[in-house]
Order: structure tokens, then sequence, then C-alpha cells
């Protein structure tokens, strides 16, 4: 039977016939026809043909060119980091102020105390009624800041309810639900007199206006965190008077100290340095402006910063201290051996090699250096603030003070360097007056610690040559600085 | 000390200016050869050779480590050069020109004739035979892929390329009749 099936089909397919695509036989008849002997002998004969480069031009524009292309690439990724972190910090004050938002005590309802609600995120969940739902020996830490103590005081005290009757009355609800007994410690969670609110202050406001007492925040308060660490049983007190469990756990009570108007800044940074090339007498230096402008390229050094910090408003503060920035720039030249005069040397570390053409390539790679002690006076504005974070931007003027120098410096002429190893031996070389601006973030650690970064963009608004003759030059800079903020 | 290729091409990879500078000096002169052939002189085939290193090192990634190093570079050199003569002349110009065969050829006079000498009359091509002649006849393209190449019919490839090759088997003969004329007068 199977043998039957497999004949009728190989029968079937073996009458099949099917005629390849045209393509092919022009193909086999191009190949055929094709007297291919010429090419056979053609390419034998320049196969390995090989022009003889007798100068380096074509492989210092190609490695000018990949040192474009790298430097470019470099330039992408800086943008892109920076604008990542930009944007994960808008990200996060976005989040931040949308949670402030919905965390905002809305004004009770009610005279009534009973009836008081407080509709917030931590209300809902509140300590009291978080211990009493979940009536479990686990351990959970809970905290209680002191908005939320001062909003529940205020009620009490605007309908003139005796504070132990209320808390007492709040903490034996949640008592009955636990199951137990022990209800004296609960009422401690609820602050007897918060500090930094006057009850006298308080005292006359209506219910309406607790919500406002949450969002005005302009004065700095201490901020005490309750936290019960885990379900109590039975409580003792310990030799500085905080109530402590038998089980080993604690009842604490922490003071987030109020930050005053002293702050430390330290700034830690990279920047695109680089000098601005310009000439001011078109007298004798234009063959050594052109030929700077040619070789002298922007590259990425360091900078650091330790300032002082003072708040003069909520939004402005106003800061001095000590900046060290870097300015490098990058040299590539070609040299040709001119006949001029022979090296002039004027002291150990500063001279003129002037017996050499300097012109644009890439067989010589050196670098410009130039470090200023700058002593800044910055203002800072914070443009928006949020729990979280904070928007700002600072600028100011900075005395920048030339403090090493070691520069290749294209003569005149455009024949020959002067090298400056030292900036008191060359003293064309002066001091810099500079403007900063620098868009920022900044991170709230807590009260009083921040992390944060800022973009900085700095210019010069004189030369640094003092000679006129010579090529004037002024240092700019453009960065990303990570900061860290301690106020006192 | 020199690298191997191996090491060369993974340098090149990470961006190694010594290791791309060894890959150049090794290849520039054979690369330089082959962009002579497509260039008028020698200024253009250098511009050549900058612009097609330049396209090695930036997809010296995609290299796969199979085949010929050197026919891979050799193949971004001549699709560079194609690039080259198509932004040079836009498009593809046929060249008609008929040259009497008042020499004959015959297959031994091409042993007689250096490489140098080839390469010098390959560049006295005209442009349109030049291009077609050094595609076919040297880098091994079908007429289907010099037409792809070059946006002509396969049809004027093939016709093209018989000119060409008439025609250099003309100025071989030529070449071959003037050297050996001037050999005998030597002598």
């Amino acid at each position: 039977m199977q043998d039957n099936f497999e004949q009728h089909i190989r029968e079937k397919l073996l009458g099949i016939s099917e005629w390849p695509t045209e393509a092919i036989w022009p193909k086999i008849e191009e190949e055929l026809s094709e007297d291919k002997m010429f090419e056979h002998a053609l390419n034998q004969k320049i196969e390995s043909y090989s022009v003889n480069i007798s100068n380096e031009k074509i492989w210092n524009n190609l490695s000018k060119e990949l040192q474009k292309k790298h430097k470019k690439r470099m330039l992408i990724w800086f943008i892109c980091i920076v604008s990542g972190v930009s944007a994960s910090m808008f990200g996060l004050l976005y989040q931040s102020s949308e949670s402030s938002f919905k965390s905002t005590v809305k004004p009770v309802s009610s005279n009534k105390y009973s009836n008081a609600t407080i509709q917030s995120p931590t209300s809902s969940e509140s300590p009291l009624l978080k211990l009493a739902e979940k009536n479990e020996p686990v351990k959970q830490k809970l905290s209680i800041e002191n908005d939320i103590a001062t909003s529940v005081l205020q009620v009490y005290k605007q309908n003139k309810i005796d504070n132990a009757v209320f808390t007492r009355t709040i903490a034996e609800t949640s008592a009955k639900q636990m199951n137990t007994t022990e209800t004296t410690h609960l009422s401690t969670l609820v602050s007897q007199e918060p500090r930094g609110v006057n009850p006298s202050n308080t005292s006359n406001n209506s219910i309406d206006s607790i919500g406002s007492i949450t969002d005005t925040k302009e004065k700095p308060v201490d901020k005490e965190i309750h936290t019960i660490e885990e379900l109590p049983l039975t409580t003792k007190k310990d030799s500085i008077g905080n109530l402590v469990y038998t089980n080993g756990t604690k009842y604490s009570k922490q003071t987030d100290k109020k930050a005053g108007n002293w702050s430390v800044i330290v700034g830690l940074g990279f920047s695109y340095t680089g000098m601005q090339l310009f000439s001011n007498t078109n007298d004798g230096n234009l063959t050594a402006l052109a030929v700077r402008k040619q070789i002298e390229k922007p590259a990425f050094d360091w900078n650091a910063s330790i300032l002082m910090a003072y708040k003069i408003t909520n939004k402005w503060r106003i800061a001095a201290g000590l900046n060290i920035s870097n300015f490098k720039q990058q040299i590539n030249c070609d040299k040709e051996t001119a006949k001029g005069p022979t090296v002039h040397q004027q002291n150990a570390n500063a001279y003129l090699f002037v017996n050499d053409t300097i012109f644009n390539g890439n067989r010589y790679s050196v670098e410009n250096k130039y470090t200023f002690n700058e002593i800044p006076i910055w203002f800072n504005y914070t443009i928006k603030e949020s729990e979280k974070i904070a928007l700002d931007i600072q600028f100011g003027y900075s005395l920048g003070l030339l403090y090493t120098v070691n520069a290749f410096l294209v003569d005149q002429s455009g024949v020959g360097f002067l090298i400056a190893n030292k900036a008191s031996s060359f003293p064309r070389l002066n001091t810099a007056h500079f403007l900063n601006l620098a868009p920022g973030m900044a991170f709230k650690l807590n009260n009083q610690n921040e992390l944060g970064f800022q973009l900085n963009c700095k210019t010069a608004i004189n030369s640094i040559v003092s000679e006129n003759k010579w090529v004037q030059q002024r240092p700019y800079a453009i960065g990303l600085e990570l900061r860290y903020r301690r106020k006192f | 000390m020199r690298q191997t290729e191996q090491d060369m091409i993974q340098g090149c990879i990470k961006g190694n200016l010594i290791s791309q500078k060894q890959l150049y000096d090794q290849y520039a002169g054979k690369m330089l050869a082959v962009c002579m052939r497509y260039a008028r002189d020698r200024a253009e085939a250098e511009d050549m050779l900058q612009e097609a290193f330049l396209k090695v090192f930036q997809n010296i990634g995609k290299f796969k480590f199979e085949g010929s190093f050197e026919g891979w570079i050799r193949r971004i050199m001549v699709f560079s050069a194609i690039n080259y003569y198509k932004q040079r002349s836009r498009k593809f110009k046929e060249d008609l020109d008929q040259q009497h065969i008042d020499v004959a050829y015959n297959e031994e006079i091409i042993d007689h004739i250096s490489a140098k000498e080839i390469m010098d009359l390959v560049q006295q091509m005209p442009e349109g035979y030049k291009i077609i002649f050094n595609l076919f006849a040297i880098e091994g393209f079908s007429h289907k892929e010099i037409a792809d190449e070059l946006g002509i019919a396969i049809g004027t490839s093939k016709s093209q390329y018989a000119r060409a090759k008439q025609y250099m088997q003309n100025l071989l003969a030529k070449h071959h009749q003037f050297k050996y004329k001037d050999d005998t007068h030597a002598r």
C-alpha cells in the first residue's frame, strides 16, 4: 500500500519541469562570452600596486576629523547627562509638588471634635487608628509630624475642650479596638504644646483656618517626630524621661532642628573651558591670532568651590567664599623650522622658541592650562520650592586671581612659542573679572542638608593679557557642578 | 612594537589613535592606488582616501572578522569613490568616443607594461569609461551591480564597458608601441 503511494508520488513529481528565471542564462552567457583573459592579466598586474604616500597631510587631516567626531560625541554625552539629570529632577519636583498638594490638610467641616476629620493621607492612616486597626505584635514605625499634632490640637482648642479629655478620648477609642487597657501612653502622641505655635495666636483661629496653617510654612519651625517602634504592652520611664516599653520597643520624640539663615555650600564639577581670542590693535598680531584660533581648542577641566551663604529673605541668598577654576585648551600643531633667531630664554619659567613656524596640524599636542583662585560674590534666587526640591538660579561676580599657568602662546609673528610655566614669570597675564550664571536644582535630604547640581556658565569680562599688542584672551567655561549645602 | 591585525582592529574599535595610525600606515598606500584609479588626479584621490578612511574608522565596529579585512576596506574605498563620482558628475555620462584601433592589441603587450604605467593609463580614460572599467574589470562587479550603483541600465553598463575595454586595449597597445620605439631609438 505504502509502496504504491510512494511510486505514485514519484511518478507525479518526475514529470514536473520548471524553467529557471530568465536572469540566469544571460549571466551564464556573459561568463562564457566574455574574454576574461584581459581582465585577469590586468588584475594580476595592479593587484598589489601601492602608491607611496610621502607626506603626513592626509593623516593629519584624518586624525583632526576623528578628534572632532570624538569631541562631538563627548559633547553629546555631556548634554545627554545634563538633560537626563534635569529631566529627572523636574520629574521629582513635579511629583513632590503634586504630593504636597494632596497632603494639604483640608478645613474640617464641623466644629464638633467628635465629628472632626483631618483629611490627609497621614490622617487617614493616623497612627492612632492604625494602631487600633492593626492589633498585631509586629514591629512598625509610625511618625506623626508636628503639623498634624498642631492641627488636631487646634481643633480641640477652638472648641474649648480640655486637652486631656480630648487625647484620652482618642486614645481610649483606639485602645478599645486594640483590646488593651494601656492607654495613657498613647495620649502622648498628641503634643501638649507644640513648639513654634503660639497658643495665643491659634486660640482665635476658626476651624476653617486649619488648612491654611499647614500651607503656611514660611517661618522655620522645629519639627517633632513621634515614633512608636512596636505595639506597647507595658511602659516604664527611662533615665531621660522617655517612655520605654518592656518588650524592648520604645516611644521616642525627636526634634528635627529648624534651619537657620547661614549655610555652607561645597561644590565640585567639570567644565568645557576655552579662551575667546581677539586683537585690540590689528597691528602685527593677526598672524598669531589666526594661528592660535586654528590650533587652540577648548577642553574639559575641573572646578571646585566652598562658599558661606546667608539667607536674606525666603527667596534670596547671598554667598561668598573661594572658587578654584581651571581652564584648559588643547593645542594641536605642526612646526616647521624657520630661518629665524635661535632660542631666546627669558628665565627659567618663560622662554621663547623663535625658530619654529607654527601652523595648524596634529603632530604635536600640548595643553594650555590656567588656574584661577576666584573670590566670588553670588546671589541666589529660589524660583520654585517644594518640600523636597528647590529650583534656583545663581548669578554674580568673581575676582579671578591667576594662580598657575602652563601656556604655549604663539609669538606675535607666528614664529615660535612663548612658553610660560609660572604666573609670576610672565607678567603680561593678569587678573580676570568673571561674570557667572548658574541655574540649578537642589534635592532636600532633610531640614538641614541639600544635594544638588548647577549648570555653570562663566565668562571673563576683561582680557587676561595686559599687553595691548599681544593677542587678547578672555577665558570662558560652561559646565556642570554638583553641590552640597548644609544649613546652620 | 607592531600590533597584530586583530589587535589593531580592536584598538580602532576602541578609538585608539595609535591603532588608527598603524592601520592607516598599513593600508594607505594600497588604498590610495584604488582611489587614484577613480580620481581625476592625485589631489582628488587623496580627498577620496581621507573620506573613505573616516568611514572605515567610523564603521570598523561592523567588521565581523569574517573574510579579508583588506577586502572590507577596499570595498569601502570603492563605494566611497562611487559616491564621489556621483556627487561630482550628478548623472552618469555615457562616453561615446570611438577610438580607431590603429595599433593591434595582443595579450603579450600587458606583460611588458608595469603596474604604474597601467595606473597612469587608467587615469587617462574618459570619466564614463574609467568608472565602469574599474568596477567591472578590476573590482569584479557584475553589470547588474554596476547598473544599480550608478543608476543606469544593464545594457548601458555592458556597452560602455565594451567601449572602455577597447579604449584601454588601444591605449596599452599605443603605449607599448611608443615605449619600444623609444627604446629602439635609445639603442
